[in-house]
């Protein structure tokens, strides 16, 4: 794994790619500081923190577009997959060098609310540390995101344009939701086609149809007797799923001084699950 | 050691690119001949656990490769077909990124590295970036980097493909350097490549192993009435007369 890892990181520099990710990154923070922190004389760096959320799902696909893509379309993977390596270190290696850049621009803009700080404003310390941490989580979900993208296609383009439209999507999901039907037979609808499709999910990685009718039939089932007995869970169901999963409120919680642990566990979670589909990805491709 | 393959099937759909394919290899130089499609690529990928077969068992000294898994894949070195490298690395660094990748530590990796980059003929140029790079230093550097960790067997798919003769004969005569102590597969459709240092042949056609021999005794099997290509009869006559290509 850390041959990996040394040499993704020191392929981010000797390419443009990773100094057009740091300088992105770099003017946007600096951009917003200019604004909240220079003009407008506001010395709560955390209002800095919650503008960039959106913009950096522009700048991540830098980091991550190559990753696989790069691998599959030059055949490197085939000098890789025939070397003593696991697969998993593999992945890993190439997550951890992506979120090492990401996290070393992330401590670079830790200078603006420190020179803020020692310029005599009251930077609120705990709530901007909440936010940095919230933003370094919501960085490595999204980072293992762009990778999962990446190990499905060999065009590395793609890779970029379909991780902006994937992050966009997960951004706007909340929003997204309110507009949808809430009757309880809207969502009803939605679960079915939800376990219909990880029915086929399921089939396609084990092709046994017993255990693709078991999972599709209790599923449903599940979800039918629910919608008779426990009317209620269906009430605005998809905009409190949506809510609960959405990456972006969650890390509002960061910034703006509330510090839940269960938001942290979630983050891990997701990433550690993607980083897995990942994995089960690069396997997949591996045999086929 | 040995490498067993033992009613190996592997299919595309409907085409069944390696059929109840069974074979031993032993120490030496085994040239896989046949024409494009014949399995010879398929043969390669499943030894090194490439791809999925659908039947049959590959035993490294008695031993499933799949349950060894790692462990099998430090006994190889695979020179795959296409020119995959990493472009902006020098040749130095490339070698040295694989050698850690093969498990090698410490000083071992320098040396390792050393010795692949003389063997390979690549000292000169061990500082240059992969990117400009000829098609034969390409071919040499991809050969080095697959005799990384001493594996003991050695694939090598088309390792001559799109090299000048005189390149071609340095890669063959390389390979014929290293072959001691080693299983080495060599798989081309180039004939005159195997024809010097192949201690066996193996002639493939639609999956199936159609001879095996020596050269010479592949050569002393075409009946007498068959008319050479040339002044005399030769691997490309073998090659004519059994896969009628």
């Amino acid at each position: 794994m850390r041959a990996v890892y040394l040499k993704e990181l020191r392929s981010y520099f000797t390419t443009p790619l990773g100094y057009v990710f740091m300088a992105f990154m770099l003017v946007l923070f600096g951009i917003y500081f200019m604004l909240y922190g220079l003009i407008y004389q506001n010395a709560d760096y955390s209002y800095v923190l919650d503008a960039v959320t959106m913009l950096i799902l522009f700048a991540l696909p830098l980091l991550t577009m190559r990753m696989f893509s790069e691998e599959m379309k030059n055949k490197t993977d085939q000098l890789l997959f025939t070397s003593p390596v696991k697969i998993w270190k593999i992945v890993m290696g190439k997550y951890l060098a992506a979120l090492t850049l990401f996290t070393l621009a992330l401590v670079i803009t830790m200078f603006q609310p420190i020179a803020l700080s020692a310029l005599g404003g009251s930077v609120p310390i705990q709530k901007v540390a909440g936010g940095y941490i919230g933003f370094f989580l919501y960085g490595c979900c999204f980072t293992a995101i762009g990778m999962l993208i990446s190990s499905a296609t060999e065009n590395q383009l793609v890779a970029a344009i379909a991780s902006i439209g994937v992050f966009m999507l997960i951004f706007l999901l909340d929003g997204i939701a309110t507009m949808l039907p809430s009757t309880r037979a809207f969502a009803l609808g939605v679960i079915i086609i939800a376990v219909l499709i990880v029915a086929f999910l399921i089939y396609r990685a084990v092709r046994d149809i017993y255990v693709t009718g078991i999972v599709g039939v209790v599923g449903i089932g599940a979800a039918v007797l629910l919608f008779f007995f426990v009317p209620s869970l269906y009430d605005n169901l998809l905009v409190n799923v949506a809510d609960w999963c959405s990456l972006v409120i969650r890390y509002s919680d960061f910034y703006t001084g509330v510090f839940d642990f269960s938001n942290v566990v979630f983050y891990v979670s997701f990433t550690v699950f993607i980083v897995f589909l990942t994995i089960q990805v690069i396997e997949k491709r591996r045999w086929s | 050691m040995e490498l067993k393959l033992e009613h190996v099937t592997k299919r595309y759909g409907k085409l069944e690119a390696l059929s109840d394919f069974s074979i031993t290899f032993e120490t030496g130089i085994y040239g896989i001949l046949g024409a494009n499609g014949a399995g010879k690529s398929t043969m390669m990928n499943l030894i090194t656990d490439n791809i999925r077969r659908d039947g049959g068992k590959i035993l490294l000294d008695g031993e499933e490769i799949l349950q060894m898994g790692d462990r099998f894949r430090q006994y190889l070195g695979y020179m795959p077909q296409q020119q995959g490298m990493y472009e902006h690395m020098t040749a130095e660094s490339f070698l040295t990124y694989i050698a850690r990748l093969k498990g090698i530590k410490g000083k071992a990796v320098r040396e390792q590295v050393q010795h692949v980059l003389e063997l390979a003929n690549l000292q000169d140029v061990r500082h240059k970036k992969l990117l400009g790079f000829s098609g034969g230093m390409r071919q040499r550097a991809l050969l080095a980097q697959a005799l990384l960790g001493e594996p003991k067997i050695l694939i090598l798919d088309e390792p001559t493909a799109g090299l000048d003769p005189k390149e071609r004969v340095r890669i063959r005569t390389f390979i014929h350097e290293l072959s001691q102590d080693r299983i080495v597969l060599l798989a081309t459709h180039i004939v005159s490549d195997i024809e010097s240092i192949a201690d066996q042949v193996l002639l493939m056609k639609k999956g199936k192993l159609q001879r095996m021999g020596t050269p010479q005794e592949l050569i002393a099997a075409i009946p007498p009435e068959w008319e050479p290509v040339a002044y005399h009869l030769s691997l490309e006559d073998v090659y004519l007369y059994f896969l009628g290509e």
